[in-house]
């Protein structure tokens, strides 16, 4: 079902891509929005259903080891593409009612191919496989950030991961002789250099994830289009990265050190989003880091679970991105401000749908809080109550701040009348049915809501706005600077040597010995042709010794 | 199919005359150049169908005897690595010669100059036995020098002749080492064999000695990368720049001949020293290559650790990997082609705008296209069959030594980060002018680059696509 899921994709994207005019354009990105919408109806009754199925063909073959494609349709993979599938169509849907994009059928398009290659990375059992998905979904994402400015750093960070993570593989499949992914747990018998393997894979994984000291790439996003940092870091690297972990898990394994330096770097990039979600000026900084925060979490309670997917990670993907896009809505409302001191300074002239979009946001509060309670235990107790602190403290200062600054200018947006009630209703729709299976959550929920409602008003982190106007805080570059460093050393390493090889030793030293050595040669020659008798000598003399050798060599005859 | 064979050494010397005979300060020469490659390239891959259908991949000789008292009997023949260098090559001099400007293509002895590097390295990766294979080993110089010395705007001419130079000793000692095998092998002997011949100790070790400084002569490999890249750098020509480029491969091409079946004992004691110094090498060009700051000078980097990590694979993995090398060199060769012609097209739309290289590629949206898919696909990414193939063999590569792999690697990732920051820094509208005007690539030009995209696109599900079975 998964591969005819892929095949119905695929059209449609490719419908998506047809170069229209303008007017058709809007009816075009409808047309794909209700054709995923039925595609994804189409999904959810076989995954409903549980019915499985394996589709497989031979793609190619080299020293006995066979490279199949194959798209297993199995419970698990539909758990797992289920929350991929409803965030793109969610994505496909607010790109034709907001009127993100000039060419939004294309853009819709790109979505969807993009979904493609995810659902591919997901059902891949072999190495092949599942790396050429992770580098199309690269290659996607850059046609998702469309400015060569903004996703450079992004896309060398992901290139470095990719290609260190196409090396363990390779490691893999040299020691085990299989391209099967599950001959993963074969490699700790016969690897050769273990930990190794394991942490090098494994911080290829935080460099996709953008985790701390790999979060210059996810930052440095907040120059392009709010909607499409929403999507990249949703549909893209990120969640590649958490498939990855999940299908690399046994080589994680392998190392004694993995535990404990995947939990370092959890809560440092929990740390890290946090206090750059305090100080960032920029809104959408701010909503980058709000959504590190989340994959920290994420990642932890994965690890927590044994890198084993339950239903409830989908629900906090599908409640965070409720909750980002909620976010946007804010934003908008705001003229697409994008500092925080201007944003507070706006007098809000539509105060009840921005009550509305306060009320989306609670609504989402409750229901994450309902599925993280689903998911407490011991084991996560530190993950679940740390992250969320943090979390509600990141958002509360930032609704706070806007919702209760000091405003003085008006501002006016016009939209058109889908606009205005379509993505409420889109919102209120996922809300109620993120809540319903919480109806029996009881005081929890409600307690939730209240402390955040009061976290809302009193927020003691309000203040903190002062670091607003700190110029040095807010262009600090500290991880830019500190990987540019090293790409300097690396170029003055490469000057260096071309100086010091290239230059002094082979041009000055090599070659001027060789071309004395071919004078001396040529002043000999001459000597021999001087018509003096030492020539004479010393030409027979060669020759005698070269007759002698050769009569030596044929065994005297 | 021995036939086609002979058509297809004829045919470029055909070439060559109507060539000579084509009107001076005209493009006639240029169509017959074009006429030509295009022919033997239908020829290559109606060969390419006849060596697919067969099981064991090898195509039927062409025999022709000559000097029959002297027992040399010159052998023609291919097989699937053969004929997909083939096509490689002519596919990367037709991306050249399309590549020139309009008044570049008035240049007749260029043009028959590239006719007769054609011919030369046909009868090259076509040639059978040691003496076919040396003659046109050393011949290949000829045309390259001329070629580099008319067109090449070589600054140093001391360049010029220590290239020459190198070339030519490699030549010498190739010609010692196949007469001492002829000698002691009572005969010319077929490429096959050659590590089979039974010499004594001390002739076997000369031989082999020679026959490596003869290939790697050829090859970027430390010390002699170094005039490779001191003779590329200054050409602005895309047929010269490519045939230069294309020497690397007549040194490759040695190797997986010469040491085909087997490598022989006394040139065993040689690999760990040819890995080190490849590795190192691929390392040391790696890292000049990030250190320049325009586009040719990385690609040739880029170009020269590929190379070398061809050369691992051939010195070091067994011929089961024949196939893997031959997939992955082909596409490298149309690839390093393609760019090379793409960024010498966005120069010279510099030169004419006016306008700084960095940011070219953003008043040039067309162009920009191709050149990130190819850029895109040298880096290695699924969209070629170069990706699964190099995976196979760096996989290999990592079975055998550990060490050399990471190594590789290492190189690897820092050259295709290289090349692809140089993609974005020339794509960057961040120095983008206002009064700039370049003209962006015709619709012929990129109606032929959007078949050679499509030739590699189409090679990721299948490798041999195009040949019809």
């Amino acid at each position: 079902m998964i591969a005819y899921t892929v095949l119905l994709l695929f059209i449609i994207g490719a419908l998506g891509s047809i170069r229209v005019g303008v007017k058709t354009d809007k009816i075009l990105s409808f047309v794909v929005f209700a054709s995923i919408f039925f595609t994804f109806l189409q999904f959810y009754q076989a995954m409903s259903d549980g019915v499985t199925h394996t589709f497989s063909f031979m793609w190619n073959t080299s020293q006995g080891q066979d490279l199949k494609f194959e798209i297993i349709s199995n419970s698990y993979n539909y758990m797992l593409v289920f929350p991929c599938f409803i965030v793109t169509v969610l994505a496909v849907l607010n790109n034709f009612l907001f009127r993100y994009e000039e060419r939004r059928a294309a853009y819709s398009a790109v979505l969807i191919f993009n979904l493609t290659a995810l659902i591919l990375l997901l059902t891949s059992n072999n190495f092949v496989q599942l790396i050429s998905a992770l580098f199309v979904t690269d290659i996607l994402a850059l046609f998702m950030i469309k400015d060569a400015q903004a996703c450079r750093r992004y896309s060398m960070l992901n290139m470095m991961a990719d290609m260190v993570l196409f090396s363990v593989s390779a490691i893999i499949n040299a020691r085990v002789d299989s391209l099967d992914l599950q001959q993963i747990q074969l490699y700790q018998q016969t690897a050769l250099y273990p930990d190794f393997t394991s942490l090098l894979g494994l911080t290829a994984i935080f460099a996709k994830l953008g985790f701390f000291m790999f979060q210059i790439g996810v930052i440095g996003l907040k120059n392009i289009r709010f909607h499409r940092i929403q999507n990249l870091l949703f549909l893209s690297s990120p969640f590649a990265a958490l498939i990855l972990l999940l299908k690399f898990n046994a080589l994680w394994r392998i190392s004694d050190y993995f535990t404990f330096y995947l939990d370092i770097m959890c809560v440092a990039t929990g740390l890290w989003a946090f206090v750059c979600g305090i100080y960032a000026n920029d809104f959408k900084a701010k909503m980058i880091c709000l959504m590190l925060l989340f994959w920290a979490l994420m990642v932890a309670l994965l690890r927590c679970y044994g890198f084993a997917w339950i239903p409830e990670f989908s629900q906090l993907i599908i409640e965070m991105y409720v909750l980002v896009t909620a976010f946007y809505l804010i934003y908008f409302y705001n003229n697409r401000c994008r500092m925080m001191t201007q944003m507070m300074q706006l007098r809000l002239t539509h105060k009840k749908r921005l009550a509305s979009t306060l009320g989306i946001i609670v609504l989402t509060e409750m229901a994450a809080t309902h599925t993280l309670s689903v998911m407490y235990n011991n084991i996560n107790r530190f993950y679940i109550i740390g992250f969320s602190a943090l979390f509600l403290l990141v958002v509360s200062v930032i609704i706070g701040q806007i919702y209760f600054g000091d405003g003085k200018r008006n501002v006016g947006i016009q939209h058109d009348i889908v606009f205005k009630w379509g993505v409420f209703a889109e919102l209120t729709a996922l809300c109620g049915w993120l809540l319903q299976s919480a109806a029996d959550g009881g005081y929890i929920i409600w307690g939730s809501a209240v402390v955040f409602i009061g976290l809302l008003i009193c927020s003691p982190l309000w203040k903190l706005q002062v670091f607003y106007k700190m110029e040095g805080l807010q262009h600090c570059d500290f991880w830019g600077s500190f990987y540019q460093s090293i790409v300097r050393v690396f170029r003055m390493v490469g000057r260096v040597l071309a100086v010091l090889v290239d230059f002094v030793f082979l041009e000055r030293i090599l070659l001027v010995f060789a071309q004395s050595v071919s004078i001396s040669g040529l002043r000999l020659f001459r000597r021999l042709h001087a018509n003096k008798i030492g020539g004479t000598v010393a030409v027979f003399m060669v020759l005698g010794v070269l007759l002698w050798y050769t009569y030596r060599s044929s065994g005297g005859q | 199919m021995a036939n086609l064979l002979l058509i297809l050494l004829i045919i470029p010397l055909l070439g060559c005359l109507f060539t000579m005979a084509a009107k001076k300060n005209d493009v006639n020469a240029f169509y017959v150049v074009l006429f030509t490659i295009a022919s033997n390239i239908a020829v290559v891959l109606r060969l390419l169908q006849a060596v697919a259908a067969n099981t064991d991949g090898t195509a039927e000789y062409y025999t022709y005897t000559w000097l029959k008292s002297l027992n040399i009997e010159l052998s023609f023949g291919a097989d699937l690595f053969s004929l997909l260098l083939l096509f490689g090559v002519y596919m990367a001099l037709l991306i050249g010669v399309v590549g020139l400007l309009p008044q570049q293509r008035k240049h007749k002895s260029l043009l028959l100059l590239t006719l007769y590097f054609m011919w030369n390295i046909t009868g090259f990766l076509t040639a059978r036995d040691m003496f076919s294979f040396y003659i046109f080993f050393a011949a290949m110089v000829l045309p390259l020098l001329m070629l580099v010395g008319m067109f090449g705007n070589v600054r140093k001419v001391s360049v010029l002749y220590v290239h020459f130079s190198l070339s030519l000793v490699g030549a010498l000692v190739l010609l010692i080492a196949v007469l001492v095998m002829y000698r002691f092998n009572h005969g010319n002997a077929e490429l096959l064999s050659v590590a089979l011949v039974a010499m004594p100790k001390y002739a076997a070790f000369v031989v082999w000695v020679c026959v490596c400084a003869a290939f790697l002569s050829r090859i970027p490999i430390w010390p002699f990368h170094h005039w490779f890249a001191a003779i590329s750098a200054g050409i602005k020509n895309p047929p010269v720049y490519i045939i230069a480029n294309l020497m690397p491969l007549t040194g490759l091409y040695g190797f997986m001949r010469f040491w085909q079946l087997t490598v022989p004992e006394s040139a065993e004691a040689f690999l760990p020293i040819m890995t080190i110094f490849g590795v190192a090498t691929m390392l040391f060009a790696a890292l000049i290559g990030i250190s320049h700051k325009d586009f040719l000078p990385k690609l040739f980097s880029y170009s020269a650790v590929y190379y070398l990590l061809f050369l691992l694979c051939i010195v070091l993995l067994d011929s089961q990997y024949e196939k893997n090398i031959a997939y992955s060199l082909f596409i490298f060769l149309i690839v390093n082609a393609s760019l090379t012609v793409l960024d010498l097209w966005s120069e010279n739309a510099c030169a004419e705008g006016h306008c700084d290289y960095r940011g070219i590629l953003a008043y040039m949206p067309k162009l920009s296209r191709i050149f990130a898919f190819f850029v895109l696909v040298a880096v290695g990414l699924p969209i070629s069959s170069m990706f699964w193939n190099n995976f196979v063999l760096i996989s290999a590569l990592f079975k055998i030594n550990f060490a050399a792999g990471i190594g590789v690697m290492t190189a690897i990732t820092l050259i295709c980060m290289g090349v692809t920051y140089e993609l974005f820094m020339m794509r960057s509208l961040k120095r983008i002018g206002v009064n700039v005007s370049v003209e962006d690539i015709s619709d012929r030009q990129r109606a032929f680059f959007m078949a050679v995209v499509l030739l590699l696109f189409l090679s990721f599900f299948d490798p041999l696509w195009f040949v019809l079975s």
